[in-house]
């Protein structure tokens, strides 16, 4: 029960509908610690930019969250709310920093309304009634976990679209930061197909007792964001 | 493929099963927040030592690794539990060295709990992990409503001192903090493909040679935080990298260094600073740490 259904046209649909950048998350008030790597130096150009995201996607809060989203996934489409508590639980506790957690939650929060809004699902809202219950609030790859597995929409394509909407988040935050050229931008999402499709593999692949992060420049960055003067992120 | 680098690795096949439980309890007759030793066992490799506490009141267990180093295939389990109202510090007595292995992984568990108005420092020396080593570590801490702790862990890449680096191998080291049987944080550093590039990455570990977590669960994580943060600032350079962040109601902190002594001694100085604001005792480390 992973990959073997074809995607859907409602699925695609709802796919790139939900992870679009105008999709009301507020994805673009994030830069998961990237606005303090530039204020340090450490990213500064179009090369530098791409190691950082790649850092993240590879080994830092992509894959991860890729692996939480798999597990909720599953959950979701065997019906099985005890895992599904478990791993939305775990997604809340699975934070490196006070706001990347912020960024999660938030982006979750908004997601769960949206989706309510627009795609009404039965399934979907008693899982999210149980988890209320539970004093769970989702994560962000929580509530597209969730929504996707009730929507029956393939989980690889589901991982690669997530892992593509914060591929393309965080190159739009060094655009704007660094700053770099459009070209330039588009050149930098093209050179993260690869790390996208692989972190998506690996979260299939894997179990979530086996992953781990190592991109901890990164969470610093975030950490040392928190006290950075001026600021036009939220992380 | 070269020849057996140490001779610890002549025990592989004779993997070791070390085992260590202490538990500790409240002492009434010491006063409040006191504690003594109440339970030990203990099965080679692992044995404990109780020198005199370094804290009036605060029991203080030392680890022993009587191997002196651990292989692929070693298992080692840790298990402390402090009672209601107790407290204690245990630390251990050297750095632990893990050899390379040939493919199999050296395992270590440790589980710390600590029971309502308890206290509990888990002050480990640091672990070097030898070029083409592969440890699996995890953390699991269990706290009562109102238990506190300090905790923290420092890995080095290879052996320094002889200008070896951590090339290859795999480290998977994992924490699960839990209250009142609740996760509320959970962690994993894993370094195992593009072992090389990832610690040289200006992104993953920016060239260090070692790096260390310190949590800390407090009565008000809120001024402890920011303590450690305003120290991390003051302490840290280019080439120390200190950051600190409040997740809940829990304080990490992280350390990267390209020296592993100037990082450990960064580890030991905001130690001291938590031990203090978080736990009520003396600012300074037991003697086994200062040198």
């Amino acid at each position: 029960m992973t990959s073997a259904e074809p995607l859907a046209p409602a699925g695609l649909y709802r796919l790139t509908a939900w992870l679009s950048p105008g999709f009301p998350v507020g994805g673009y008030t994030y830069s998961h610690g990237l606005e303090y790597a530039v204020e340090a130096g450490l990213v500064h150009d179009g090369p530098s930019l791409q190691v950082w995201v790649e850092a993240i996607l590879r080994h830092g809060a992509g894959i991860i969250d890729a692996g939480l989203l798999r597990a909720t996934w599953q959950a979701a489409r065997s019906g099985d709310d005890s895992a599904l508590a478990d791993v939305a639980l775990r997604a809340c506790a699975w934070r490196a920093t006070a706001e990347t957690a912020a960024e999660s939650l938030d982006q979750g929060r908004a997601f769960v309304i949206a989706l309510a809004a627009g795609w009404p699902d039965p399934c979907r809202e008693a899982a999210l009634a149980q988890l209320a219950a539970a004093g769970i609030a989702p994560a962000y790859c929580v509530a597209v976990g969730l929504a996707a597995g009730c929507a029956r929409i393939p989980l690889d394509a589901t991982l690669r679209c997530y892992l593509q909407a914060f591929a393309s988040s965080l190159v739009s935050a060094g655009v704007r930061l660094v700053p770099l050229g459009q070209s330039e931008g588009v050149r930098l999402t093209a050179s993260l197909e690869t790390a996208v499709v692989a972190t998506a593999s690996l979260a299939q692949s894997a179990a979530l007792d086996d992953l781990g992060t190592s991109a901890w420049m990164t969470e610093w960055a975030s950490m040392r964001h928190e006290d950075q003067y001026t600021r036009l992120f939220r992380s | 493929m070269s020849v057996v680098t140490s001779p610890s690795e002549a025990r592989n096949a004779a993997a070791a099963r070390g085992r260590l439980r202490l538990s500790f309890i409240r002492d009434a007759q010491a006063g409040f927040g006191a504690g003594r030793l109440d339970g030990l066992d203990q099965r080679a490799p692992l044995r404990a030592l109780f020198p005199q506490p370094h804290d009036p009141g605060v029991p203080m267990a030392v680890i022993v690794t009587t191997s002196g180093g651990l292989v692929g295939g070693d298992a080692l389990e840790v298990d402390v539990s402090v009672s209601a109202g107790a407290s204690a510090l245990v630390t251990t007595q050297a750095a632990e060295k893990v050899y390379r292995s040939r493919g199999a992984t050296c395992d270590i568990r440790v589980d710390l709990d600590v029971g309502a108005e308890g206290w509990l420092e888990w002050l480990p020396n640091e672990t070097i992990v030898f070029d083409r080593a592969r440890l699996r570590r995890k953390t699991s801490v269990s706290l009562a409503t109102s238990a506190r702790l300090l905790a923290g862990e420092i890995l080095v890449f290879g052996r320094r001192a002889h200008g070896e680096q951590f090339t290859a191998g795999a480290i998977h080291d994992a924490w699960e903090i839990r209250r009142d049987g609740r996760l509320i944080w959970t962690d994993a550093f894993r370094l195992a493909d593009d072992v090389g590039a990832v610690r040289a990455s200006p992104a993953g570990l920016d060239g260090a040679a070692a790096a260390a977590t310190i949590v800390c669960a407090p009565a008000d994580a809120r001024p402890v935080t920011a303590s450690a943060r305003a120290h991390a600032q003051r302490a840290a350079s280019a080439d120390l990298r200190i950051g600190a962040t409040q997740i809940g109601a829990t304080l990490l902190v992280r350390l990267l260094g390209r020296d592993a002594r100037t990082l450990r001694a960064a580890f030991a100085e905001l130690w001291a600073l938590l031990r203090h604001e978080a736990g009520g005792l003396a600012p300074c480390l037991p003697r086994l740490w200062s040198i």
